[in-house]
């Protein structure tokens, strides 16, 4: 809503014009929110013989025809639940981790763009080689790693065990952070060059109760009622079916001495300048992302 | 005696009548919220078709559709329909229609009435020329008497916000 300011001059300048003034304003936010009613009165103002009558309101139905103030019935339909939601990953290529390494993780943000808060049910496929490149670079899958965790943060930054693995309460135009990380033997007896890549996917589920992951959501085509919030997949600003997956991976690389400025989250992004470090006799190579090929 | 208590039912049902006729006016007035859906053929063709407003989210358009019926045996004349725009709602440039009406919109919440292009509105110290968005009110005001029985029709399409 925008604030309107009034100045005699201003209204001298619109008093010249055929113009009026402006009140009130519609509001625009994201959208309506579900559930709410958008009601609809018109009246009828007329004469008879010269002889002005009392206004007829509306109403639905077969009408009314009562006159008077008070004497018509809204006409009303509710706004229904609009789920669009958007997942993306953090980063455009596999988070480099080293073997023993154990706060390495992958980072992905989802977004709830829809007209009601949502709960969002969380859940990680590995890929198998075979299923599709993932970042470009990293088309083959030849481990999988254990025990890897979803949680949803809170703002920290960065992953906590204790945070939900599920996205909880999701407010209207609110975004969070979901990381995929793994307990402390996450990385034990990985070799260099080892590619562990996944499948996130949210599925839309029921908000209303706090820390607790409600059901997921199921479209309502073919089941109007104008009384009641119907459920519309419309992720993406298209008709959907309440899930969207994105695919993000780690790749195993030289020891975390020689590859500190090579990885993702605690480790930074590296840029073509950063060079490569190279001690204990390990090879290290780090991923050029200007030039999309890897250095060493 | 007899007679006495006859003329008062007579008497007592005419006032009975008199009252019925009070309640009913001159004029039915219905209002229908459809919702209007377009629909892309296989021959590329764009269909537009109004259905029931039972699913309804934000970016949707609405069609309110206000028919007005003579139910009387005389004329009316002046007749004025106004219809408030919901503040969820924003008018949908150029679709209101009402045979027989002059159209015109409200940017204050109904107090004052003009063709589009007389509206302005002053938003932060500036003064522009109103659109849709802005519109509070719509007013159709037929330019000819609704004849006994006869039905009037005034229609607009908003967006759900």
């Amino acid at each position: 809503m925008k604030n309107f300011r009034w100045k005699n001059s201003f209204l001298a300048r619109l008093g010249l014009t055929a113009g009026v003034l402006l009140l009130t304003q519609h509001a625009f936010a994201a959208g309506t929110t579900a559930g709410t009613d958008i009601n609809n009165l018109a009246t009828v103002s007329y004469e008879v013989g010269t002889v002005l009558q009392p206004v007829v309101e509306s109403a639905p139905g077969v009408g009314n025809d009562v006159p008077g103030v008070g004497n018509g019935t809204i006409t009303t339909f509710m706004v229904d639940n609009r789920v669009d939601f958007s997942l993306t990953q953090v980063g455009s290529t596999n988070t480099i981790v080293t073997p023993g390494q154990t706060d390495a993780y992958l980072e992905f943000l989802l977004t709830n763009d829809g007209n009601l808060p949502q709960d969002f049910n969380l859940a990680l496929i590995p890929l198998a080689s075979g299923d599709g490149p993932v970042n470009t670079t990293f088309t083959d899958t030849d481990v999988e790693l254990a025990n890897l965790r979803i949680r949803v943060g809170n703002g920290g930054g960065v992953p906590v065990l204790t945070d939900l693995p599920y996205g909880d309460e999701i407010a209207v135009g609110a975004t969070v952070t979901v990381y995929v990380f793994g307990d402390a033997d996450l990385l034990l007896g990985l070799v260099n060059n080892d590619v562990a890549n996944y499948e996130l996917t949210a599925t839309v589920a029921a908000a209303g109760t706090a820390l607790t992951l409600g059901t997921d959501l199921v479209d309502d085509v073919g089941n109007p009622d104008t009384a009641a919030v119907e459920v519309v997949f419309a992720e993406g600003g298209a008709i959907g079916d309440g899930v969207l997956e994105v695919r993000d991976g780690f790749v195993v690389f030289g020891s975390r001495a020689d590859c500190q400025q090579g990885g993702h989250g605690y480790f930074g992004s590296v840029q073509s300048h950063d060079e490569p470090e190279s001690n204990s006799g390990c090879s290290c190579r780090v991923h050029d992302y200007d030039h999309q090929q890897w250095r060493r | 005696m007899k007679t006495q208590v006859k003329l008062t039912l007579i008497a007592s049902g005419f006032f009975a009548i008199a009252a019925v006729a009070q309640d009913k006016g001159h004029l039915n007035v219905r209002t229908v919220v459809q919702k209007e859906e377009v629909v892309v053929t296989d021959a590329g063709e764009t269909k537009r078709s109004l259905v029931p407003a039972d699913t309804v989210v934000p970016g949707d358009d609405v069609v309110y559709t206000i028919t007005f019926t003579n139910i009387s045996s005389e004329a009316a004349d002046n007749v004025v329909i106004t219809n408030p725009i919901s503040e969820n709602l924003t008018y949908v440039e150029g679709s209101a229609f009402g045979p027989g009406t002059v159209i015109e919109f409200s940017v204050d919440n109904g107090q004052s009435f003009a063709a589009p292009e007389a509206l302005m509105v002053a938003v932060d110290d500036e003064v522009r020329p109103a659109e849709p968005e802005d519109f509070t009110h719509v007013r159709w005001t037929m330019q000819s008497e609704l004849q006994s029985g006869a039905q009037g029709m005034a229609r607009f399409k908003a967006r759900l916000n």
